[in-house]
């Protein structure tokens, strides 16, 4: 924001085409609904450790009139909101919206995005989107209630669950409204990258955060307008009358439906197409970020730049291939079963490499202990328990038994949250001086991470015990089958570990308040990296850059070949003397 | 200081992880037991899957703390490394190898889950006939067909006969549920429109959970039944007793 | 390192303190375990309607109840014996409780190994009567200084366990988390799931039940509730409670049965006030009285068929399908339709404005159409008896008329058992000939 930006009134700043505003923009609304997602959390786990009791906050506000005790149909709605909240209105917003905004015209050395309206688009049609899924819990009948994936014909027959009426109607909207967003902001990902890099900035020059970013547009822009069009079939099918999901005749709340063809196995097929690369979009640009954060703050390259961009590459061509792991138990064809189990294993190389080099690239470094390179370090240890523990879901026979299991939901949380949202901790830390040019408080950051890192694990270690032992998800009162009875106890030491990393999150809420409140006190280099980003003044003005930047090496040259002071900027002449370093 | 606490927090993750797991049994049961002839073998590609992955956890995580711990206390630079061809072969290579071992080792037990002889010989013992939110079974009858007027109804519990292979036919009359009986190792969608078989040979006798996977709505969680195994000769006179109960004309019900 | 310091500013330690406070709230909050909240039993609004604005009478009545009955945390039987009492009085008095012995065996399997291992701290119930019961026994134990316990404390610790039958309270609280959110807190068929199902939940205060297996008009006996529980009622949303312990099942039927005649003597005594504007000092006791004969009446009215039930005939389902279209005879095809698809034109009107709605209301008010015979879905369960009882003597509270009573103008049955049983052949072929 230049002194010109800050003398508009904030109504009209509002509406700013600065990719740097609609960063921040979706920043501020993907934590805003980070909030609403973790409360939705904490209701579910209160749910499941102690079924039935009044609930403080959510339940009062929910289920009022039974003393916030939660109704089995409100509590389909609370998870199924949590998951669709978390996936569609926070992590991805805050990696490809928020990060992506903010960071692709600066680390390829860009004044602005190629499209500034389109962008501006993309974050706008994001916010009814958002009104959608909030409202949801005030129509009659309350919120979706047929899951994130929203299976037909439980989400198609209006008769099936109470939020199967105006609840998932406007779910299809929350998504349309969600998939315009990204698929705008992708579009203009991919076209800025591709036309916009600085002179000099080869592909294989640009920070592996671009790459990340990169391959998650892409990602986005092949599979996303499957899923798009899928919600408008799964609308026509629930509204208009047609069955493209349809499974034949139906009995259902003392009613017959009879059936119009199709097959649910339709919709599954098409919204694991998206469904499952969006998990790849959820991660990859975390992994970039975090490679440059790892490399920045250890004061060494990264290891082995292509092979990483060749694994990034290796996971978007397998990462479309890979949707039917999630429908093992589906009925479908066990001759397909083994061709995605194969695609499934195969995608877990790219991930093993890119974890060795991870560890090649802080290994023999001079570490910076700071918050950031905590974080980083903190994505890649749950990062390899989530990812360890995908194994086992790739084995068919294994999957069997724990497919639909909090098994599952373990991986997956230690995947997107503790990696995921790690990994943003991490870049918040390391980019904040950029964003707002001032830093985050490092003592409440550590403090911040080391509670997390540890209730983290408190949370969703415990999770896989509950899975194998049976206990599958979406369940509003798991004791209601003998087997799972003696869980009761491990519920609840995961209940509150949960209300506790909940609780524990105030600290990263203070320090960002306390932080805003102070003055702007960054240089514009103060961790002295060498991507682009940190040639602009903290925060940069419209228009990014006071000067041309020519590229004239890569963006990880650190350590004891890299000049005088132990790095070298990627746009600047190397001092003389030096040796050249490698482009 | 900080090098100290952060190193602790990561050995302690490198600690927990192994020891939740091995300590397992003593938080809630591990695996449930294995009930079915193919119990035993999933366990067992479990188990096997659970060794490389406790040493994979083990090496990335020790090698990921001694970094952390040597080049915190680092003074001078770090040597400009941009990557070694060697390595990366190396941890690609090895990690290939393992998933290779484990995509051919499923392949006996998944194809003897899904393509068994008796899914296309058997007739099916029984109907499952899944709904919101009961589990409901229908015999045949004496005709072998299904859907005709001796259809014999049971809901909620499943007796089946030990030591032999029993086929099921899975039909849903709503939403997609799950059939899952964790003791077995058996799971299998239900989708509308689309009869599907599993089949499973409980060797002993006993009772075992037979829970919804799916989710099929609001009452998902009250979707629990149960598989009751006994003998050949008991589950006949279980028949034999619910075709009674069938015809009965109400006057035993005399007090 | 290079001599750089990113953080200038000293952070606020003090920022700490509000981030602990709040982690220690939640945590205090988290540790203490919620407990089940007892909802209210509220006023039946049909029984306010009639006693108008009157304010006096309303807490008269609220007063009466409550004297009767308890509260919602603590609920009472005013009768005469109900649950174990009753059961033990019955004719199979003795093979029912040996049952309920059973299922307590199974259900608390847990504890009674603990027992019998001397590991007093592990035994544990989840039902509170039976929890405090435990306490107090093991207080005893531990006073006398039996270590682990002596084999006669032991026994007796088991036969605690196996001998268990829940109280009211129990049952309440059992029926809090199982039923109350379809049934609601009176078992007025209103918590706050029934809004949306259709058919609606049961709304128990009229003492109407469709599914027994007596001549109606009747209450319904222990064993047609308990039945009800087991299988569910196929169809609609009331599914089988057969996952939880007979003894448990046989605790929510005396907890039904209160609620049931607490909402009918409710109902009984606003009657009274709205047609005398007045209550004798005794009308609640001779309200209940009244009720509770008829609920003890149950066990005489079995219906049943007198000899072996026919097979199914070419001839038999010919002869029902005659009698099912026969307007002098059967005439069920008036409202179930030629096909059975329960389209007949009985079953509609055609309202003031043109358009069709349903001819008939069900006891509790709400539309009712006839059931579509051919999906196989019999709500009142699918044994043949099952549906001749239907068609022998009617569903009490809708329009489906008792065949047993259709008489011609000399008193002679218009319809013998035995046609009905032509017309249960005919009904269950129906299913065969295809889909809806």
């Amino acid at each position: 924001m230049s002194g010109e930006a800050r003398a508009t009134p904030w109504p009209l700043r509002a509406w700013s085409l600065d990719h740097k505003t609609i960063g921040l923009q979706f920043l501020g609304a993907s934590l805003a609904m980070l909030l609403c997602g973790g409360l939705l959390a904490m209701a579910v786990r209160w749910q499941l450790a102690w079924p039935w009791t009044g609930m403080p906050i959510v339940g009062r506000a929910l289920f009022g009139d039974t003393g916030g005790a939660p109704s089995p149909e409100g509590y389909t709605a609370l998870f199924t909101m949590h998951g669709t909240i978390m996936i569609f209105f926070v992590v991805i917003p805050l990696l490809t919206g928020a990060f992506g905004n903010y960071l692709i015209p600066l680390m390829i050395g860009a004044r602005d995005m190629a499209f500034p309206r389109l962008n501006a688009f993309s974050f706008w049609i994001m916010v009814p989107g958002i009104a959608c899924a909030l409202a949801s819990f005030a129509v009659e009948g309350g919120a979706a209630s047929s899951g994130w994936t929203a299976y037909p014909p439980l989400s198609t027959l209006l008769g099936a669950a109470p939020g199967s009426g105006a609840g998932q109607t406007l779910w299809l909207w929350a998504l349309f409204f969600s998939g315009l967003s990204s698929l705008s902001g992708s579009i203009n990902y991919v076209v800025t990258i591709a036309t916009l890099r600085a002179p000099g900035l080869s592909m294989l020059r640009l920070p592996l955060t671009v790459w990340g970013l990169l391959v998650a547009a892409l990602l986005q822009c092949l599979a996303l307008p499957v899923l798009t069009a899928a919600t408008v079939l799964q609308y026509s099918d629930r509204l208009l009358g047609t069955g493209f999901f349809s499974g034949g005749g139906a009995w259902v709340n003392g009613e017959w439906i009879a059936g119009a063809g199709g097959t649910p196995l339709l919709w599954q097929h098409l919204f694991w197409f998206y469904s499952h690369p969006a998990v790849y979009v959820m991660v990859v640009p975390a992994m970039g970020m975090v490679g440059d954060i790892l490399s920045v703050h250890a004061r060494k390259p990264v290891f082995g730049y292509k092979p990483m961009v060749w694994a990034m590459a290796a996971i978007t061509g397998l990462g479309v291939m890979v949707w039917g792991h999630h429908m093992f138990v589906s009925g479908m064809s066990p001759v397909a079963g083994t061709g995605f189990m194969l695609s499934t294993i195969l995608i877990a190389l790219p991930s093993a490499v890119k974890t060795f080099n991870w560890i090649g690239t802080v290994w023999g470094g001079r570490l910076r202990l700071n918050a950031a390179l905590l974080w980083a370090l903190g994505f890649v240890s749950m990062f390899v328990v989530g990812g360890l523990s995908g194994i086992w879901m790739a084995a068919t026979p294994v999957d069997v038994h724990l497919h639909d299991t909090y098994t599952v939901v373990a991986h997956f949380h230690y995947i997107v949250f503790g990696g995921t949202l790690f990994g943003v901790f991490a870049a918040l830390h390391h980019w904040f001086p950029k964003m707002t040019g001032r830093h985050l408080g490092e003592r409440l950051g550590k403090l911040h991470f080391a509670g997390t890192f540890v209730l983290t694990n408190a949370v969703f270690l415990p999770m896989h015990q509950a899975g194998f032992a049976g206990m599958v998800r979406r369940v509003a009162d798991p004791y209601a089958h003998a087997s799972l009875e003696p869980l009761r106890e491990l519920n609840v030491f995961i209940t509150i570990a949960a209300l506790l990393l909940f609780a524990w999150q105030a600290f990263f809420v203070a320090n960002l308040f306390l932080t805003l409140r102070r003055p702007r006190s960054a240089e514009a280099n103060p961790w002295r990296a060498a991507s682009l980003e940190w040639e602009a003044p903290s925060p940069p003005p419209h228009g990014n850059f006071d000067r041309e930047l020519v590229v004239v090496r890569g963006p990880y040259e650190y350590g004891d070949e890299a000049g005088d002071d132990d790095w070298l900027p990627q746009a600047r002449p190397r001092a003389a003397g030096a040796k050249e370093a490698r482009a | 200081m900080t090098r100290v606490l952060a190193c602790g927090l990561f050995v302690a993750l490198l600690v927990a992880v192994p020891w939740w797991f091995a300590h397992s049994a003593s938080h809630g049961p591990w695996m449930p037991a294995r009930s079915s002839t193919y119990a035993g073998e999933v366990d067992g590609l479990f188990g096997a899957i659970l060794v490389a992955l406790a040493i994979a956890f083990v090496l990335v995580m020790s090698l990921l703390v001694v970094a952390l711990w040597r080049g915190a206390a680092r003074v001078e630079r770090a040597r400009t490394v941009h990557g070694d061809l060697r390595l990366e072969l190396l941890w690609t290579l090895a990690p290939g190898a393992v998933l290779a071992w484990i995509a051919l080792a499923q392949g006996p037990i998944w194809s003897a889950m899904k393509g068994d002889e008796a899914l296309r010989s058997r007739e099916p013992l029984a109907r499952v006939e899944a709904a919101q939110f009961d589990w409901r079974f229908r015999r045949a009858g004496p005709d072998g067909r299904f859907d005709t007027q001796d259809d014999l109804l049971e809901t909620g519990e499943l007796v089946v006969p030990a030591g032999e292979k029993v086929v099921l036919a899975l039909r849903t009359r709503d939403v997609i549920h799950g059939f899952f009986v964790p003791d077995f190792r058996l799971k299998q969608d239900i989708v509308p429109g689309r009869d599907a078989r599993v089949w499973f040979e409980a060797p002993a006798p006993g009772r075992h959970d037979l829970i919804c996977a799916e989710l099929c709505g609001w009452g998902h969680y009250k979707m629990a039944g149960s598989i009751r195994v006994v003998s050949r000769a008991e589950h006949d006179a279980h028949l034999a007793r619910l075709a009674e109960r069938w015809s009965a004309s109400g006057a035993e019900e005399r007090p | 390192m290079d001599g750089f310091h990113p953080m200038r500013a000293p952070i606020q330690a003090k920022a700490v303190l509000p981030g602990a406070l709040v982690g220690l709230l939640a945590f205090c909050a988290a540790c203490s375990e919620p407990s089940a909240p007892v909802h209210p039993w509220r006023a039946n609004p049909a029984a306010l309607e009639k006693l108008g604005e009157d304010a006096e009478a309303r807490a008269r009545l609220e007063r009466d109840l409550e004297a009767l009955f308890g509260a919602a945390g603590a609920p009472s039987w005013p009768g005469e014996a109900l649950g174990r009492a009753e059961l033990e009085a019955s004719s199979d008095g003795e093979r029912r409780l040996a049952r309920l012995r059973e299922a307590n065996a199974a259900r608390h399997a847990r504890a009674l190994a603990s027992i019998e291992a001397g590991e007093w701290d592990e035994v544990r119930a989840r039902e509170p009567s039976l929890q405090s019961a435990w306490l107090k026994l093991r207080a005893e134990v531990e006073a006398e200084g039996a270590e682990g316990g002596s084999a006669e404390l032991r026994a007796r610790a088991k036969e605690l366990f196996l001998g268990w039958y829940p109280t009211l309270e129990d049952s309440a609280r059992l029926y809090a988390a199982e039923c109350f959110h379809c049934h609601g807190a009176e078992g007025g068929g209103d918590g706050p799931t029934s809004h949306f199902l259709k058919p609606r939940p049961r709304d128990v205060r009229l003492g109407v039940y469709k599914w027994t297996a007596l001549a109606s008009p009747a209450r319904p006996r222990r064993d047609d509730l308990l039945r009800v529980l087991k299988e569910g009622v196929n169809g609609t949303s009331m599914p089988s409670f057969a996952r939880l312990s007979e003894t448990q099942l046989e605790g929510l039927v005396d907890y039904v049965r209160l609620l049931s005649v607490r909402g009918e003597v409710e109902l009984r005594m606003a009657a009274t006030f709205e047609s005398d504007g007045e209550w004798e000092d005794e009308a609640a006791r001779d309200e209940l009285d009244a009720v509770l004969s008829r609920w003890s009446a149950a066990e005489e009215k079995l219906l049943y068929y007198d000899g072996p039930v026919p097979a199914p005939t070419t001839e038999s389902i010919a002869r029902g399908e005659a009698l099912y279209n026969d307007a002098t005879k059967g005439n069920c095809s008036s409202c179930h339709g030629v096909d059975g698809r329960g389209d007949g034109p009985a079953a509609w009107k055609i309202g003031p404005d043109g358009e069709r709605a349903p001819a008939y209301l069900d006891a509790w008010g709400d539309p009712i159409l006839p059931r579509n015979l051919r999906l196989g879905i019999w709500r009142g369960g699918s044994r043949p008896i099952d549906l001749w009882r239907r068609i022998a003597n009617g569903i009490p509270g809708g329009p489906m008329p008792a065949l047993r009573e259709a008489k011609d103008k000399d008193g002679a049955r218009v319809v013998s058992d035995e046609e009905i049983w032509s017309l249960v052949h005919y009904v269950q072929s129906l299913q065969e000939r295809g889909g809806p």
